[in-house]
């Protein structure tokens, strides 16, 4: 905070010594020149913006969260010298948790280097609250005086759960905010050899710091029954990640044959690896998360691009990667120790290997070929063991191993072909026809997979006509098959359930574009594209999907001095989902219809020179969305679970969830002379939302269950700035 | 299905060779048929006689530093993209020849970018080959600029450029649940490779995970156990530009993932059919894995590297 009221005040007074500054030259130019409105070489820009509430949702990835002033810092430099010494500098945000920084220096053709900085906050919520004190810690132990209810004896839940959140729950609840930030530093060189060579490389550090929430569920006492007998919390989790990174390339730029040769490196790091917790529905019981483990991963690649003749070219690309994994182990459960542990860790391998040979070719200037081949293949070398897992912590200590499945671990190793083959053919000026085929093959090698093999083939045709001077149309579709060998119900699901990624489809899309000139000054366009996807052997799962969009867009171009804009998207996400509550069941006893639409308009202009030293500009989006889930029950089918009483009332359905977005911005400029100018800003932006998953629900709403008890983040901003830009 | 590699191999090799025998006419927008339609080189000075404006911008520019063996003023200075000006300035009002990028009247898509590959072919320009953007005939002028700061190459104003064509993109980008992309914090590029990649999408990793992974490593594993559909493709979950649910989720929960697990065991217990019932929120069994965080109330999604975390619970 120190930091932050520092930058403002040092904001407040560099803009005022530069609106001072500014006004003494004023005196000495007579009459400022009226320049044009190009982007310049070297500009740097200082004011103060004040906002006029708090509004975290705003600020969350620009870091303006609270009511008051914020700096506005920005620069663009760069200068050539005559043998081609050289600096850049570039700068935004500066001042804000958002803020970026670029230098660069070196010769051209000879060498340079580049040193980046760059922070990225991402302010999610900060109305949350949790009973836990020290938010962040990686161990989470309830304040004294916190004592649990004892709830009376339930006929649903026989055999356990004794215990709720305390009734003053409210007494013991502490603010918890979630966010993180990333702080990102790099380093990078490039060194230009002789005869085409040039060798590139960079380190990078990124630490993303901060708190975030994570579910946890405590529970059950015995083998049997699990979901009864659970209970879950939503904690905070503590966020302390580094992640470095190297890349070193080296290149060769013929003018026959171009060469890339890449090595990558990236190695994470959490300096957390557990979080423990007491269950704040009986404090006997403690249980324990792992986080994300340590990880690696090495890559080697070479690109090579061959120009055969004037007309055809052959590129290619081998690349091998390394991922690995040995994070200690932590125990089975809070009661139990690591010698447990058939192995104290993982030894996770992965390599990854990709090969990819394409061949382009116009054997006559009409005709374009093209023949692709790629082949990917994921070679999980991770050792397999049988843990005799616990499902999650149990109460008093009273463990008991989940002796009826112990289970193995069963790594996923797959391989993938895919063949691509496109013809583009242009009959005249005014028209081309092109068509491909795509041919897709996935060998899973997993015994808990579904489905081994899966394969697709896509034949796809794009008509693209100029039918006027001004008038251009394209049509094009897209037909997809997937099938594959035979598919075998995982264990414990419903045998008519299909994975949709593994199942069998038939995908058909149509499209149209539009695109329209009637002169120079206006254009129009459209497109519409349609989506569907008929999972033909899937009673339950994801039966059906199909998306709808339209695209509407226009520029006019009024006069020299004014230019503008107008866009409309529409966008709809349907699909069907089918369930059934007996395993037994192979017809669905429930649908869902789910439908996303979001409608978004865009308006705006520029209008250089409105008053001779005047500049204005305006941009305005709205955007609406809407998710509904109609929920269908087929009675006749449904067998003797509980609360079907509640389920067949038609009123019982999911509200629906519904955003808002309105934002405008706008802005004049002053050009006070051919190197000063002074931006007002105004920027209005309203956030509205409705989510029934989080609105209206406290800490203690759902029985078993600790929420967060987050409010929604509608806000409403006015945000007034000014600024002065010098250009040198 | 080691057949079909050799097939695809030997395809692509018979293909190679046949080809260039196919080559049945010259293609006028070959760099040889350009340089020949200009005429003859008449130097930099003719051109800046008439264009001073633009000869003063381009040497501030990195294409216009002759200290730098690569560059086009290190050749034969504006006519190195041009084109020879010998027709160009005796013929009054007309290109006689030359190559123009921007303009009431630019040259064809193919002539421009054959200048511009005349040296950018190597680097990230490897795969540019019937790329997306080649074969939408995206001319490198659409998205740089030479003679001024180009918008592309500013992280601050890529996304602008890039707009101009993906306008859906740019509304996604408005949606309840992003990335920091209006916020100019993530840009395209950062993603993307423009200029044709190995990967799908134009990504600029082999993979989409391996692009996800960029900024999420902590996603990468590999863990003990896995979440095969997210070891596969993160995108079976997630949208990348923009979403009307929490995370970029594709879909709301729990529907989001009923799409695949229907578990139900013949006793009543495990998970049943879900919905919500705001008069009656003790109903533990259902309201919990409704609302919160709904199956993440209790799940991990990503993957778990605890010994007991076989149903991603911990």
């Amino acid at each position: 905070m120190i930091n932050l009221r520092t930058t403002r005040m040092a904001g407040l007074m560099l803009t005022m010594g530069m609106v001072s500054c500014s006004l003494a030259a004023e005196e000495t130019i007579e009459k400022a020149k009226v320049v044009e409105a190009e982007p310049s070489v070297n500009e740097v820009e200082v004011g103060l913006r004040y906002l006029s509430d708090d509004a975290y949702r705003f600020g969350r990835f620009n870091g303006m969260t609270d009511e008051g002033p914020y700096f506005i810092g920005d620069v663009r430099a760069k200068e050539y010298s005559d043998n081609g010494d050289f600096w850049r500098l570039r700068g935004t945000n500066l001042g804000l948790d958002s803020q970026y920084l670029m230098f660069q220096a070196g010769t051209q053709g000879a060498h340079s280097i580049t040193l980046e900085y760059d922070q990225l906050p991402d302010y999610e919520n900060d109305t949350g609250a949790t009973p836990f004190p020290g938010a962040g810690n990686t161990t989470l132990l309830l304040p004294a005086g916190y004592v649990p209810e004892t709830a009376e004896f339930d006929i649903n839940y026989p055999k356990d759960f004794t215990s709720k959140l305390p009734v003053d729950l409210d007494r013991f609840l502490l603010p918890f905010d979630q966010e993180t930030e990333r702080k990102r530093l790099k380093l990078g060189g490039k060194f230009f050899l002789k005869s085409r060579w040039e060798l590139d490389g960079s380190i990078q550090q990124e630490t993303k710091r901060g708190t975030d929430w994570i579910g946890a569920s405590m529970g059950p006492a015995e083998e049997e029954s699990v979901m009864l007998k659970t209970t879950g919390a939503l904690l905070p989790e503590p966020i302390d990640y580094e992640t470095n990174k190297m890349h070193a390339a080296l290149r060769y730029h013929g003018k026959k044959t171009q060469w890339d040769f890449n090595y990558r490196g990236s190695l994470f790091s959490n300096k957390n690896d557990s979080l423990t917790w007491q269950d704040p529905f009986d404090l006997d019981r403690t249980g324990r998360l792992a986080l994300e483990p340590d990880n690696q991963m090495h890559q080697l690649s070479a690109a090579v691009g061959h120009t055969l003749s004037a007309t055809n070219r052959l590129t290619g690309l081998l690349s091998v990667s390394r991922l690995t994994q040995d994070d200690a182990f932590l125990p089975y459960n809070t009661s139990t120790t690591v010698d447990d542990l058939p192995r104290s860790s993982l030894d996770g391998e992965v390599w990854l290997y990709k090969g990819q040979m394409k061949l382009t070719s116009r054997p006559t200037p009409k005709l374009r070929l093209s023949a692709k081949y790629d082949y990917d293949e994921r070679d999980n070398k991770t050792p397999t063991s049988t843990y005799s897992y616990y499902v999650a912590d149990g109460i008093s200590g009273e463990i008991i191993p989940n002796k009826a499945w112990p289970k193995e671990n069963d790594p996923l190793s797959f391989k993938r072909h895919q063949l691509d083959l496109s013809a583009n053919y242009r009959f005249n000026s005014r028209m081309g026809l092109r068509g491909g085929y795509k041919y897709r093959q996935m060998n899973r090698d997993s015994i808990d997979q579904e489905r081994e093999t899966t394969r697709e083939q896509t034949l796809s045709v794009k008509w693209s006509m100029r039918m006027l001077d001004e008038l251009e149309l394209d049509l094009y579709a897209e037909e997809t098959r997937r099938s594959g060998s035979t598919y075998q119900t995982r264990r414990d699901e419903n045998l008519a359930m299909r994975t949709f990624y593994l199942a069998d489809v038939n995908r058909t899309m149509l499209g149209t574009s539009v695109y329209f000139m009637p002169t120079d000054r206006l254009s129009l366009g459209l497109t519409g594209e349609y989506l569907d996807d008929d999972y033909t052997d899937s009673a339950l799962g994801l039966t059906e999907a199909q998306q709808y969009s339209l695209l509407l867009d226009a520029s006019y171009q009024i006069s020299e001095r004014i230019s503008s804009h107008a866009f409309y998207t529409h966008e709809a996400f349907k699909s069907t989902n089918a369930g059934a509550q007996d395993k037994t069941l192979t017809t669905p006893d429930w649908q869902a219809e789910l439908e996303d639409t979001i409608d978004s308009a865009g308006l705006g202009f520029n209008f250089n020179q409105f008053l001779a030293k005047w500049d204005l500009g305006a941009d305005l989006i709205y955007t609406r969305s809407r998710g509904k889930i109609d929920m269908n029950n087929n009675t006749t089918a449904i067998t003797s679970q509980d609360s079907i009483a509640v389920l067949d009332d038609p009123t019982v359905q999911f509200p629906d969830l519904k955003t808002s977005l309105t934002s405008l911005q706008l802005w004049t400029r002053y050009r006070y002379s051919d190197t000063i100018s002074y931006r007002f800003s105004y920027w209005y932006e309203d956030y509205s939302s409705e989510d029934w998953t989080v609105d209206n629900l406290e800490e203690d709403s759902v029985d078993h269950l600790l929420l967060l008890g987050e409010d929604r983040l509608d806000y409403t901003q006015h945000v007034v700035g000014l600024s002065v830009n010098v250009q040198f | 299905m080691r057949s079909l590699f050799r097939r695809s191999i030997r395809l692509c090799f018979m293909l190679g060779l046949l080809l260039p025998g196919l080559t049945l006419q010259a293609d006028e927008h070959d760099l040889e048929s350009l340089i020949e339609a200009g005429g003859a080189y008449v130097g930099a000075d003719a051109c800046r006689s008439c264009h001073p404006t633009q000869f003063d911008q381009i040497i501030q520019e990195s294409h216009g530093q002759a200290s730098d063996s690569r560059t086009p003023f290190a050749d034969n200075d504006c006519e190195t993209c041009h084109g020879p000006g010998g027709k160009h300035v005796v013929i009054d009002n007309n290109k006689g020849g030359l190559v123009a990028f921007s303009g009431k009247a630019p040259s064809p898509v193919k002539a421009q970018n054959t200048m511009c590959l005349q040296c950018h072919q190597g680097g990230s320009l490897i795969p540019w080959h019937d790329s997306l953007h080649d074969t939408t005939q995206v001319s490198c002028s659409d998205c740089h600029t030479m003679h001024k700061p180009s918008k592309i190459m500013d992280r601050s104003t890529e996304a602008e450029v890039c707009y101009t064509c993906h306008k859906k993109i740019r509304a996604q980008s408005y949606q309840m649940s992003s990335h920091a992309i209006r916020e100019g914090k993530l840009v395209c590029s950062d993603c993307h490779a423009s200029h044709g990649s190995y990967g799908p999408f134009m990504l600029k990793q082999n993979s989409l995970n391996e692009n996800c992974y960029e900024c999420h490593a902590e996603k990468r594993g590999p863990y003990l156990w896995e979440h095969y559909p997210v070891t596969e493709d993160c995108s079976l979950c997630h949208r990348t530009h923009g979403s009307n649910h929490p995370y970029l989720l594709t879909k709301q929960g729990p529907q989001l993932c009923q799409q695949c697990h229907a578990k139900v065991r013949p006793d009543g217990s495990g998970h049943v059919r879900i919905f919500l019932d705001f008069e009656d929120l003790s109903d533990n069994k259902r309201q919990r894995m409704v609302v919160g965080r709904n199956c993440s109330n209790c799940h991990k999604a990503h993957g778990s590297n605890h010994p007991s975390g076989v149903n991603q619970l911990r």
